[in-house]
């Protein structure tokens, strides 16, 4: 079993290169007084290092540190993911770092910390690391989401997102320990090797009792209903672009966490996961939709959408095909473009006590800003899933996958829940396009925000009208997967 | 790379390399944008004029056909071809476009730019919806071509339109999501027939499912259509998006994305889906006829012409619907003309109201009277127009409306008559709505010094009045581009025996369809 017993260290070269950055950028951060730009500076030359090495890693293939970590092109298209996501993340608040009061460097060196969670996460073999990495995640994301300490709602996001975080991390523990008792192993390939190989494993109701508790401790940290109590007053509370962060690299990387235990550990355990998450999905779909509805504040409101996207990737899980879950990573992709480029906006929006993020602060936001108001249509069209843009053509692969096996009716309320998404997301347009502003802010829309929404519109794009490339990158990724 | 090759590319983008370079025109330069965009939108008919004259009207076949790979794992392809009536449809709308931006110049008057090239990026949609040959580039423009809609709709619009725009979009967009799922599942169901996968529009219609499948797809694609036409009982949104929408937003909802839905029809739902097509077809023949009735009997109550001129719209589409259910020559070739011509008259019967709008702000029955006197060019383009709609002889509308009832009566004489008071009705609340606006003694003082049709006004009414005529008096150019398309989707949709028609007709009818 243990072949790979020496260590290689190219199996975290990515992670060892954000590790790195980590250190310098904590160094500068200790000897800078101001200038915390500086220290925002390294850390994006650092992530595009990991993105271009990352690139450059395309097609290896490592399992090294006793089984640990594995370096695949499943991990390395999540790398890209999550890197292009803090990339963007950082861009976009250069400007908001340097107008906290306080000594704010810190704020990179938590989002490094935190990608090298997710970086880790991705790359887990092993239970224990993967536990490890989803703490070493959630830890950095903590203080990130009350990070503007004198907001009372700021403060109390961050408080609900630790105590229910907690008890996710509580959770998959105990659901590990469970297994361990069962198997004696936590590696991903023995467990996987004994449930290929021994009997009625499905009658064994530890095992089965594990095997829920780790999938209830993952359904937490993507805010599947209903695990999902914690998210709309976390992303109400965090900074504007740290809700886009964690929509975007924080439920992507938990959902490839879970693809990954789905393929490499569960594969040939019978169990009706299919069917657990088919409610999940149509429990998650209907009701973040529909409370979005509702919703007054933008960041609260795209909490909830952003609940019912994790039902529409679920979908993309529910057939357990190598087909449905390329699908759902191109989803997250997409997804990921699209919400850290609308949260851009948003970041440009939100004033430093925190407001400024309500409907009616886009009211007329075409008279001022023509350029947002028309990128943000794109970000809430994309997030409606309308062509030709990324969200249409990741619900159209997520769908067509469900169909394909027969989950016709998983598809169609899938697509019904859609027509209510519409209606928030058209109250976006229409504020911006159809009512007159209050107050006219002609702020100058900062460079890094600026170049930050260029990436994230060439995604949408890119990915809307020529999805094929991204898609068999996708495709490669699960096949890394199953070997 | 050559022109005749790609012209159906160049038509349906043209107008978006348009946007691109008029959106470096500065807003404030509000002539320059008119022009740009006018003369953009000429040269984009000028274009499509090659396509008429290239046009080989005895092919059955697909003509100026396009194909490159966009998705090659799904085997979606850019695939692009007209026939008769697409080609007809697609001239509508680029000779259209042209009038309708003319037509606005004074209309608007805040956010000139935007109107101006939202039109150029609707134009480009709707082209794009008439030549795709693949389900899901059909699918993408259908889709794309409802936000330039909505935001005419809802920036432009009059005092409730941001309720109407919203509600326009969430119906139709309700119907095509449905549409989605049946399109994604016939995909696969030819690939469980034949071992290969494909949107293509012309190899799915040789696959023949069994009617329990059939009917479901069928249901979501004809609920998607339905919406659109309108077809009574969805017709709820037509009124206020049209009452509420520019005149312009009105022209070319009236004019183009009406007809969408009864393509779609002719094109998509009823040939895909053939067996239950004709298990259908009785209940959407009534459904068009009490669309007729109702919509006339309605529009015959209202206060506001425009809101009129919206019913009176249920009424016609509803003479297309009930064309394309005939499954005859006749009836489909008079549908399709038919289409024309509602796109022509409706489409010219917005821009008067919008004319009258802009010199009263006002569109009461009840304020207007005498204006005959005052506006005497305004009152005969609209005589003539209003006598194309309720179907005169030697204007486009009798064309039409004789070739859908001879092609109906055919079917089941029933429906004729039936639909032929629906002929009478139109005449009553047109000739009605004609009386009280121009003739009789001017009652109203704010009437007394209204300002005759402008030079421009009068250019963009001229070449709609050459057409109603040209149809209405030679319409057989139309019709040849017409007939091909409309034998084959007789072809596709008609039952080869009288398999099912047997359970629902008695032989003497089946004996009169054969003649």
């Amino acid at each position: 079993m243990y072949s790979n017993v020496y260590i290689n260290y190219n199996a975290i070269l990515p992670e060892l290169i954000i590790g790195v950055t980590l250190f310098i950028a904590a160094v500068i951060d200790a000897f800078t007084n101001n200038k915390k730009w500086f220290v925002g500076l390294v850390t994006l030359i650092g992530m595009g290092t990991g993105i271009a090495l990352s690139i450059y890693l395309w097609g290896n293939k490592f399992i090294s540190f006793s089984q640990m970590v594995s370096l695949d092109e499943f991990s390395l298209l999540l790398f890209i993911t999550v890197l292009i996501a803090g990339f963007i993340t950082v861009l976009v608040s250069l400007k908001y770092v340097d107008s906290i009061e306080s000594d704010a460097g810190h704020f990179y060196l938590l989002l490094l910390s935190s990608i090298l969670g997710m970086m880790f996460l991705v790359s887990a073999t092993n239970l224990i690391v993967l536990v490890l990495a989803l703490e070493l995640m959630s830890l950095s994301i903590y203080p990130l989401v009350g990070f503007t300490r004198d907001r009372l709602t700021s403060l109390e996001g961050s408080m609900k997102y630790l105590i229910l975080g907690a008890f996710a991390t509580a959770f998959m523990l105990y659901g590990i320990a469970l297994i361990y008792s069962t198997l004696g192993t936590t590696n991903f390939y023995t467990i996987a090797n004994v449930l290929a190989t021994s009997q009625n494993m499905t009658a064994n109701i530890v095992m089965m009792a594990g095997v829920a508790m780790i999938l209830i401790g993952f359904s937490f940290k993507v805010a599947l209903v209903p695990f999902h109590a914690w998210t709309p007053d976390a992303y109400q509370g965090a900074p504007a672009p740290i809700t886009g962060f964690m929509a975007a690299a924080v439920k992507a990387a938990s959902f490839a966490a879970i693809i990954k235990v789905l393929i490499v550990v569960l594969n040939t355990f019978q169990i009706p996961v299919s069917e657990a998450m088919w409610w999940l999905s149509a429990i998650t779909m209907f009701l973040g939709n529909v409370i979005a509805v509702v919703q007054k504040n933008v960041k609260r409101m795209l909490a909830y959408s952003s609940i019912a996207h994790a039902g529409y990737i679920v979908v993309g899980l529910v057939p357990e095909t190598p087909y449905g879950m390329s699908s759902a990573v191109f989803y997250l992709i997409s997804y990921t473009f699209t919400i850290v480029g609308a949260f851009a906006i948003i970041t440009y929006l939100e004033k430093n006590d925190g407001t400024g993020t309500e409907i009616s602060d886009f009211s007329g936001l075409n008279n001022t800003h023509p350029m947002l108001s028309i990128l943000m249509t794109i970000f809430m069209l994309s997030l409606a899933g309308i062509p030709p843009t990324a969200g249409f053509m990741a619900k159209f692969y997520v769908f067509s996958s469900a169909i394909k096996n027969g989950y016709i009716g998983l598809a169609i309320f899938g697509i019904l829940t859609s027509v209510i998404s519409l209606y928030y997301y058209l109250r976006i347009v229409y504020a911006m396009y159809f009512e007159e502003p209050e107050t006219k802010t002609t702020l100058p829309v900062p460079v890094g925000i600026s170049v930050g929404l260029l990436i994230s519109l060439w995604g949408v794009i890119q990915l809307g009208i020529l999805p094929a490339d991204i898609m068999n990158l996708a495709v490669q990724s699960i096949q890394s997967l199953i070997h | 790379m050559g022109f005749r090759e790609h012209i159906l590319s160049i038509v349906i983008f043209l107008p978006l390399v348009g946007v691109l370079l008029g959106s470096f025109i500065n807003k404030e330069n509000k002539i320059a944008i008119k022009w740009f965009t006018l003369i953009v939108s000429l040269v984009e008919f000028i274009i499509s004029l090659y396509l008429v004259t290239w046009f080989n009207t005895s092919s059955t076949s697909m003509q100026f056909t396009e194909k490159y790979t966009w998705i090659p794992a799904y085997n979606i392809n850019y695939q692009l071809g007209i026939d008769g009536l697409s080609l007809l449809l697609i001239m509508l709308t680029t000779f259209l476009t042209p009038l309708v931006l003319l037509g606005s110049w004074t209309y608007i008057k805040n956010r000139e730019k935007e109107y101006y090239l939202w039109f150029l990026v609707l134009e480009t949609g709707m082209i794009g919806v008439f030549a795709s040959l693949d389900l899901i580039l059909f699918y993408v423009f259908w889709e794309a071509m409802l936000i330039p809609m909505y935001i005419i709709i809802g920036v432009w619009g009059g005092p409730r339109r941001i309720y109407a725009a919203v509600k326009f979009f969430i119906y139709t967009m309700f119907g095509s999501l449905l549409m989605l799922v049946a399109i994604i599942y016939l995909y696969f169901a030819y690939h469980a027939q034949t071992g290969s996968y494909t949107f293509d529009l012309l190899k799915l219609y040789n696959l023949s499912l069994p009617l329990s499948t059939q009917i479901w797809l069928f249901a979501a694609f004809a609920l998607s259509f339905a919406i659109k036409v309108p077809i009574f009982p969805f017709h709820t949104w037509l009124p206020d998006a049209h009452v509420e929408a520019p005149t312009g937003g009105s022209v070319i909802l009236a004019g183009v994305l009406l007809k969408m839905g009864t393509y779609g029809y002719m094109r998509l739902a009823m040939p895909l889906f053939p067996t239950a097509a004709n298990a259908f077809l009785p209940y959407i023949a009534i459904l068009a006829i009490i669309g007729i009735i109702y919509g006339a009997l309605v529009a015959m109550m209202q206060p506001d012409i425009k809101k009129l001129v919206a019913y009176s719209s249920v009424s016609h589409l509803g003479f297309v619907m009930l064309g394309l259910m005939a499954l005859n020559i006749q009836g489909v070739d008079g549908a399709v003309l038919q289409m024309i011509n509602h796109g022509l008259s409706t489409g010219a019967l917005f821009m008067l109201v919008g004319m009258i709008y802009e010199r009263r702000h006002t569109r009461q029955l009840s304020e207007f009277g005498g204006i005959a006197k005052t506006m005497p060019i305004f009152a005969t383009i609209f005589m003539i127009v209003t006598l194309s709609s309720i179907g005169l002889p030697g204007l486009n509308g009798f064309v039409g409306e004789f070739l859908i009832l001879m092609g109906s009566f055919f079917a089941k004489p029933i429906y004729a008559v039936f639909a032929g008071t629906g002929v009478i009705l139109g005449a009553v609340y047109m000739l009605r709505t004609y009386q009280k606006v121009f003739w009789g003694k001017i009652t109203n003082k704010a009437n007394e010094e209204l300002k005759d049709l402008s030079p421009r006004e009068i250019i963009v009414m001229i070449p709609i009045l050459i057409m109603i005529v040209w149809i209405g008096v030679y319409p057989k150019p139309f019709l040849n581009i017409i007939h091909n398309a409309s034998e084959s989707y007789i072809q596709y949709v008609k039952p080869s025996t009288v398999q099912i028609n047997s359970q629902q007709t008695s032989s003497s009818q089946v004996l009169e369809r054969s003649k």
